[in-house]
């Protein structure tokens, strides 16, 4: 934990000795990083607020002062210890842990309604993050009634929530049946996924698929292998 | 603990009037500021031993 402020170098000294603080008091003189992380008062002084860095310097929490009397609250501070130091609720980031920033290998299985009677499907999807909304990868799926194989690909708009561990997906299928009924298949996904540590994810998947002149309905329970990103 | 409380509990900001744009940058910067002994603090140092807690207060109101 670090603590800064506007003061001077001794007038941090002589608080620190005052109340034996054992951890540093660092004086931004020209409030260049409170005006980057918190801000700047009337009065020419910190905004204070409580900033969580992770270790990749992206900040995962920032609560700043909004009031007359508004304050860094000792509850507030203690919570975003537990955080920061993943003892209480979902670590941010042991590890650098951040499952938004990971590429996902997802196997999914599932059933719906095809064009001929119920159907059970699968499928198999690399997705590689574009940034913090978007997401694409290739993807082979399987249905046991109407295309053995199909070979294609996903892109998706990602809405990461709950301190980037899950996220709601909606994306857009492009895919081809090489096997008859040869086609191809087009098709829009719905995922929520959650990451219960920073190796492996859980998703819900509901998809409606235009295969062959008519359409499919289906959904999916899967688990994801994730893996750092090269780049 | 106790003592990093006693930092913000005697924090009172009175006719708050926040001056500059609410920060929006995703990133913290890779700042390294002069700490009360004298010594600079680099944000990267202290992030290689894992997540950072910055608690902004103010000294003087």
């Amino acid at each position: 934990m670090l603590a800064i402020s506007g003061d001077s170098a001794e007038d941090s000294r002589t608080f620190a000795e005052r109340y034996q603080l054992p951890f540093p008091l660092l004086g931004d003189a020209d409030l260049a990083v409170s005006r980057a992380l918190t801000g700047v008062t009337s009065d020419g002084n910190t905004l204070p607020g409580i900033v969580i860095v992770r270790g990749d310097r992206r900040i995962v929490e920032r609560r700043l002062a909004t009031a007359k009397d508004d304050r860094v609250s000792t509850a507030g501070l203690v919570e975003a210890l537990d955080r920061a130091l993943g003892t209480h609720g979902p670590a941010i980031a042991d590890d650098q842990f951040g499952a938004i920033d990971r590429i996902q290998i997802r196997l999914d299985a599932g059933g719906g309604h095809a064009p001929g009677g119920p159907t059970g499907v699968a499928s198999l999807t690399a997705l590689a993050p574009l940034g913090r909304f978007v997401v694409v990868g290739p993807r082979a799926s399987f249905d046991l009634r109407d295309a053995p194989v199909a070979l294609g690909g996903e892109l998706a708009l990602r809405l990461p929530f709950a301190n980037d561990i899950a996220a709601l997906e909606l994306g857009g299928i492009a895919e081809y049946a090489p096997i008859a009924p040869r086609g191809a298949i087009v098709g829009g996904t719905a995922v929520l996924w959650f990451a219960w540590s920073p190796e492996w994810s859980l998703e819900l998947t509901l998809e409606v698929d235009r295969e062959v002149g008519a359409s499919r309905v289906t959904g999916a329970f899967g688990v994801a292998r994730m893996f750092e990103t090269p780049w | 603990m106790r003592s990093a409380l006693l930092v913000v509990s005697s924090g009172c900001v009175t006719a708050l009037h926040v001056t500059t744009p609410a920060p929006t940058a995703a990133e913290a910067p890779a700042f390294a500021l002069p700490a009360q002994d004298g010594h600079r603090v680099a944000l990267a140092d202290e992030l290689a031993h894992g997540p950072v807690v910055l608690v902004f207060y103010r000294g003087f109101w």
